[in-house]
């Protein structure tokens, strides 16, 4: 189980990072993505893999070098995939993750037992949780605003 | 056209009745749309197709000033169903910029009040006082360009709906305008002596179309916005089943996201994720499930931001 003093300190954390872009009315993936890319003024490389048979649990990574490449399995839903890259916009919003690490990897949520189990430290634990969390904040901008004409009537 | 009318006049006002709670205990923004169908019911009233225009213009002294009530009201009614559309999300009333409709009132009520001498209340007050009152067309010629500015916008403001809505719309305020245009032709043809009882037939026909054309858009869209909530909640109840079973953990993003559609988006996700953790894939029914999710929560995707 996750503290509420944990909890607490990823909400503070993904919000601010969340914080970093402007939402616009109309923003689509590829809109969120040029605007992440504006706010670190890095680019950005979205890269579908097809050859996943051995991914297992993972389903999306960051690999940040002199610019940052993101890694999703192409078999997977479009929705699923855009969440996972969010998952790591998330680690470059945060700001904090990529410096202690060049490879970031999500893997599906339920594994928070898992990496703590297995040993992972608690700021790590830490990072994944903050980008988890701006990865729905990202997802419910682009994806859920239910559309203006629907609020009409 | 009493028919026409009439079946306009009865689709708004059910509208208005079964909108009314949600638009004044729920929505804010609703109200927009809700109070755009109360003053078009009400301009249609005025019409005479229930009340008598009599009776409702002899409160106001019997010399036609609901001519101008209608005039007005109708303009605005047009003007919140375009605003319903292209407001911002967080719009309200109070915040719309409201100068256009009151302008186009201002300007309304100054050419009106400037005829010099208004007969008793008859339906074709414009058209037959035209003949002979240069006042009266110039009135009719400007009330006619005010509501072909406002069905212009609402043209222009349809490329924002779904597509059924958007033709509808689009129909509806073409018709509008191209019913504006005739009047001025038929008024001015009249006015300067050469009345054409063909011009003079396409007023009503055109308008009343197109006001019913608006009106089903509205409908269209009222039963789409309904199915849409529907369709949320029942794969909420769907997807919550399906992550039970799975044993899912709990939610660990923002608390405000678990409602509507962002908790289908969570619980889709939450579900992927359990089926990829436990390395247990997803039945064809899961499947089917999630596909579904992802076509309700892509539905905005292909249409024109409002801003």
């Amino acid at each position: 189980m996750i503290s509420e003093e944990l909890f607490a300190e990823v909400a503070s954390r993904g919000q601010s990072a969340f914080a970093r872009i402007s939402i616009r009315e109309g923003l689509n993936f590829d809109g969120a993505i040029a605007e992440v890319e504006a706010t670190l003024k890095r680019k950005i490389t979205l890269n579908r893999v097809v050859d996943t048979i051995d991914w297992g649990r993972l389903t999306g990574y960051l690999v940040s070098m002199r610019s940052d490449h993101i890694f999703t399995r192409a078999r997977d839903p479009q929705m699923y995939q855009e969440y996972a890259a969010f998952h790591e916009i998330g680690h470059l919003l945060d700001g904090r993750s990529s410096c202690s690490a060049a490879v970031r990897l999500r893997l599906a949520v339920v594994n928070w037992g898992y990496i703590e189990s297995a040993g992972g430290n608690p700021d790590e634990l830490l990072d994944e949780l903050v980008a988890e969390y701006v990865a729905h904040l990202l997802a419910s901008a682009v994806h859920l605003p239910q559309p203006v004409s629907e609020l009409a009537w | 056209m009493r028919w026409i009318q009439f079946l306009a006049l009865a689709s708004l006002l059910v509208m208005v009745v079964a909108r009314a709670s949600f638009a004044w205990r729920r929505s804010p923004r609703a109200r927009i749309s809700w109070l755009g169908g109360l003053l078009g019911a009400l301009a249609m009233l005025t019409l005479g197709a229930v009340v008598p225009q009599e009776w409702l213009d002899a409160p106001l002294g019997g010399s036609n000033l609901i001519k101008l009530v209608q005039g007005c009201l109708t303009v605005i009614a047009f003007w919140l169903t375009v605003q319903a559309g292209i407001a911002p999300r967080d719009a309200r009333l109070r915040t719309l910029d409201w100068r256009l409709p009151l302008i186009l009132v201002a300007v309304f009520t100054v050419t009106f009040l400037s005829i010099s001498d208004r007969p008793a209340t008859t339906y074709y007050f414009v058209e037959e006082g035209a003949r002979f009152h240069t006042d009266i067309w110039l009135y009719g010629v400007v009330h006619m360009l005010g509501t072909a500015i406002v069905a212009v916008s609402l043209f222009r403001s349809a490329r924002t709906h779904t597509s059924t809505t958007r033709l509808l719309f689009q129909a509806g305020a073409a018709a509008v305008v191209l019913a504006c245009v005739s009047e001025i032709a038929d008024l001015t043809l009249t006015r300067t002596g050469f009345p054409t009882p063909v011009v003079s037939a396409l007023f009503d026909p055109l308008f009343y179309a197109g006001i019913v054309a608006v009106v089903i858009g509205i409908a269209s869209l009222w039963m789409r916005t309904r199915v849409a909530e529907r369709t949320s909640q029942s794969l909420i109840s769907e997807l919550v089943a399906i992550a039970d079973a799975r044993g899912t953990g709990s939610f660990l993003g923002d608390p405000g996201l678990l409602h509507g559609d962002a908790h289908v988006h969570s619980l889709r996700i939450a579900i992927e994720d359990a089926a990829n953790a436990s390395e247990i894939a997803l039945t064809p029914r899961e499947v089917d499930a999630l596909r579904r999710a992802d076509v309700h929560l892509s539905r905005g995707q292909s249409l024109v931001p409002a801003q």
